[in-house]
């Protein structure tokens, strides 16, 4: 598989970078980034008044109540995001493997949609993640069904394509069927994919599944470096490939299920980490996977303070903001790779 | 005390029998080179030794010391097909086969490197260290995935075609490391298409044709006219200056 | 992604109809002199409830299926008798109609079709204010010959704000946000906010500049400390996450003793002398 690569790597000598400068880099970045993203609101508040003030005063109560689990889901959905991302590209061995243009996503808010439509969440609050972690493994289960684990990129990509045009349609059914046209504008900017108000309620309801999957996802971290040696060579080495895929799956499922059900459809952010981080990992699959994480947590906390702080009369959604810088940069990739394979 | 004990191994793919009563053995520093002509079912016969695939009947015996959770500590599979999905640097390549020694969170440790640097100096790749597998040539990436299949201090290697498509200087050098390996008691095969290569540095050789074993033995036992006529339908001249050869001539 | 969502914002933006203010409002009227028309043909649900308080239900051949639901109509009760439609061209032809009316933002294609045919069309956009009201019961009672009539309505309402307006008891002004699905506010030029008004109590959503309707966010909600939360019919409880927001903690935080109060939504859909009881409502609960 020929990949884009970067100006060291085309005189052929590879200089990986230390990783504790990479760690240690991402770390400090991860949490400025979550300082700034609490200190960026909609209303002037200084971080000292927000840490010193009483408990019941405006100050504290932004702080504690809506700008922290905010930070905090940032953090969790965009290092699902970017792991998901980094994982099932090394798993599929494709760099334009993500949960979003594959579908994975789009099963995940079909399942919340279908929670919502079905009022269960005002009676069940756990229904909502279980209910997009249902809609992911479907969706990922006939991900690996369609274009399995050895797949050319026109396979993976229609694959993709008509996993989304499913969740699409499913989406839009219960929309077009629902008597409530106040359910529909919720459901639609619910889908857009956001932020924006949620509380600890959410963050707490998310974190156990979140926290599985990102277990379940990094136990093959070793695995996937084998698998840059193909499927026999792989499991040659002792790598039992049957229980990786089902790890695989199952982990996706779990935090991009869990994390799309209270946060909506939010793309691309597992496609351009890994591909932004990839050359600092000498191309490693398995050490791009916490690498992604902590991107992909700085990559949303950014965009999510980017969406804050541009001036819009309407609340600018993130998931909107990630797709107009995502998809283009998809349709580089995919013209980068398309001279690479001519 | 034998590496490998294969007993009546048949499979069947797709409907079609591949492989027939099969019987195999490997015994300790010993190459054995499998040869037959295409479609006789030889990878697929190393694929069931390297317990990539299940035969349909008969049983393979690893030597008494490599149990089930050794496998792939004691037996390097390199496969035919040179797949290498990321761009990653030649020393990282040939430090994957250490990972059947490595405990999933576990990092490289001494003795890991020496392996790994050993590998690397034996088949002459050390100083392409640092660069990228992508960079590499035909010749240099097998010598490459030999050293990964070495880095794992394997008992057996199991070889598919590890010289097709190599210059002869490479295809010798190959050749020259796998009997080299079996110097130490260790044990190889190798699935082999040129027939030259494979009476000079085997030590047995067992000839498969659809799905049979058609002979096996010493080479100059198995590469007699009449065998190479029955399977491969070619006639081929014969030499013993500095050791048996052959060399196919004439297609029949 | 990208396309999905600017196709979901395409299709909210035609679907809802009180999302724009209206401008102006197209008319165009050709009675028969002498005769006032006989066979009302009404395609939207507000033209449905000022047709019927102007006319008797023998004069409306036919009014859209949303009117009979009580539960987003003010005028259930007087459509037992009248045919229901659902607004195409063929349902309109089918009632030989002599008078077409219809809101700015359903059934589009029907009044356009009918504008070019020899059935006088006429056309009502979203009111702002009770002003606006006024104008189109006027527009409408012109229309159907009622003009009396329709003056009658105009002054009992004018009337009834008035002495609502009497009632009110306390000097200064609560402090109000009417919450609708998606954190949306209407502001000034809203006809939520001129009912706000009528009831005596401030928009905060004015002040921040909020023209139409704008997001407001949790912060900002906070900060503006409001004394009154007002939620159309069910919206109270959302649908999605997001809709939770009297179950935010840091609703319960900030604000412990904020009034909620609900108005069912028939009142609110359609600008009409029912939309005064909304008022009422307002005034009742806010004012202890």
């Amino acid at each position: 598989m020929r990949h884009p690569k970067s100006d060291s790597q085309s005189r052929g000598l590879i200089k990986e970078m230390s990783p504790w400068l990479l760690h240690g880099s991402l770390w400090i970045g991860l949490v400025t980034a979550f300082l700034i993203s609490i200190d960026v609101g909609n209303i002037k508040i200084s971080f000292l008044e927000m840490l010193f003030q009483p408990a019941h005063s405006d100050a504290s109560v932004v702080f504690w109540d809506i700008r922290l689990p905010r930070a905090l889901l940032g953090l969790l959905v965009g290092a699902t995001l970017g792991l998901s991302g980094a994982a099932m590209q090394g798993f599929l061995r494709n760099p334009l493997a993500e949960p979003g243009v594959l579908g994975v996503t789009g099963g995940a808010a079909l399942g919340a949609v279908l929670v919502f439509y079905t009022g269960i969440f005002s009676v069940f609050s756990m229904a909502l993640p279980l209910g997009g972690i249902f809609g992911a493994f479907l969706s990922v289960l006939f991900l690996y069904l369609l274009a399995g684990s050895m797949s050319s990129v026109q396979t993976l990509i229609l694959a993709g394509v008509s996993m989304n045009v499913i969740a699409f349609s499913g989406t839009s059914l219960a929309l077009n069927l629902s008597k409530d046209p106040y359910a529909v504008l919720d459901i639609v900017f619910w889908q857009m994919g956001s932020l924006a108000d949620r509380s600890f309620h959410h963050v707490f309801l998310i974190l156990p599944f979140i926290l599985i999957g990102w277990v379940l996802l990094l136990w093959d971290r070793r695995a996937l470096d084998a698998l840059s040696l193909g499927e026999e060579a792989a499991a040659s080495l002792g790598i039992n490939l049957k229980k990786m895929q089902l790890r695989m799956i199952i982990g996706t499922a779990f935090c991009v299920g869990a994390a799309v059900s209270v946060c909506g459809s939010i793309g691309f952010v597992g496609l351009v980490v890994p591909h932004l981080l990839r050359p600092l990992v000498a191309n490693q699959p398995g050490k791009l996977l916490v690498v992604s994480a902590l991107g992909g947590a700085i990559l949303l906390l950014l965009s999510d303070i980017a969406v804050r702080l541009i001036p819009v009369a309407v609340e600018l959604k993130l998931g909107v903001l990630t797709s107009l810088v995502g998809a283009p940069f998809f349709m580089i990739l995919i013209l980068q790779m398309r001279r690479k394979l001519l | 005390m034998k590496w490998i004990e294969a007993n009546q191994i048949s499979i069947s793919l797709d409907g079609f029998p591949i492989l027939e009563n099969v019987d195999l053995d490997l015994e300790k520093g010993e190459m054995l080179g499998l040869i037959g002509p295409n479609g006789a079912g030889k990878t697929t016969l190393l694929r069931i030794l390297a317990r990539l695939l299940e035969p349909d009947t008969g049983s393979v015996f690893m030597g008494d010391h490599i149990r089930a959770e050794d496998f792939s500590k004691k037996v390097s599979y390199l496969a035919q097909s040179q797949e290498i999905h990321w761009p990653i640097s030649v020393r990282r390549l040939v430090s994957l086969g250490r990972i059947p020694h490595l405990m999933p969170w576990q990092q490289l440790g001494p003795e890991d490197e020496e392996a790994i640097e050993q590998a690397m100096k034996v088949t002459d790749v050390f100083h392409l260290g640092d660069r990228s597998v992508d960079h590499l040539a035909g010749g240099e990436k097998r010598l490459v995935l030999l050293a990964r299949a070495l880095a794992t201090r394997p008992s057996i290697i199991l070889a598919d075609e590890p010289v097709q498509g190599l210059d002869p200087a490479h295809g010798l050098q190959v050749m020259e490391l796998l009997k080299q390996f079996t110097a130490s008691g260790c044990g190889v095969i190798a699935v082999l298409h040129d027939l030259t290569l494979a009476a000079r540095f085997c030590h047995r050789i067992m000839l498969l044709d659809h799905g049979k074993v058609l002979a096996v033995g010493r080479p100059n036992e198995v590469l007699t006219a009449e065998n190479l006529r029955k399977s491969y339908h070619v006639e081929a001249k014969y030499g013993t200056t500095d050791g048996f050869y052959v060399i196919p001539w004439r297609k029949l | 992604m990208l396309l999905k969502n600017t196709l979901m914002i395409v299709l909210f933006f035609l679907m809802t109809p009180n999302a724009f203010a209206a401008d102006s409002i197209t008319a165009k009227i050709q009675t028969k002199p002498g005769t006032s028309p006989q066979r009302i043909v009404s395609v939207n649900l507000c033209t449905d409830e000022l047709l019927l308080r102007l006319v008797s239900p023998e004069r409306a051949a036919a009014v859209t299926k949303h009117s009979a639901n009580s539960s987003i109509s003010t005028v259930a009760e007087q459509t037992t008798t009248i045919k229901k439609i659902q607004g195409t061209v063929e349902d309109v032809m089918s009632c030989k109609a002599d008078l077409l009316i219809g809101g700015k933002f359903s059934n589009k294609q029907t009044l356009h079709f009918f504008q070019y045919s020899e059935i006088p069309v006429l056309i009502f956009g979203v009111p702002k204010n009770f002003e606006d009201i006024y104008a189109d019961i006027q527009k409408l009672a012109k229309a159907v010959g009622e003009s009396e009539k329709g003056e009658q309505i105009i002054k009992g309402m004018e009337e009834d704000l008035l002495k609502i307006r009497r009632d009110i008891k306390s000097k200064t002004p609560k402090r109000a946000v009417f919450f609708q699905s998606g954190n949306y506010v209407p502001g000034s030029g809203t006809f939520e906010n001129a009912i706000m008004e009528a009831a005596g109590l401030e928009n905060i959503a004015v002040p921040l500049g909020i023209k139409e309707y704008g997001n407001l966010p949790l912060e900002k909600l906070i900060e503006a400390k409001p004394d009154v939360m007002i939620f159309a019919g069910d919206q109270k409880r959302g649908t999605t996450v997001r809709g939770e927001v009297l179950s935010h903690p840091a609703m319960n935080q900030a604000l412990p003793d904020l009034k909620v109060v609900e108005i069912p939504s028939s009142m609110l859909n359609c600008g009409s002398p029912a939309s005064i009881e909304a008022v009422r409502i307002l005034v009742r609960e806010t004012s202890v």
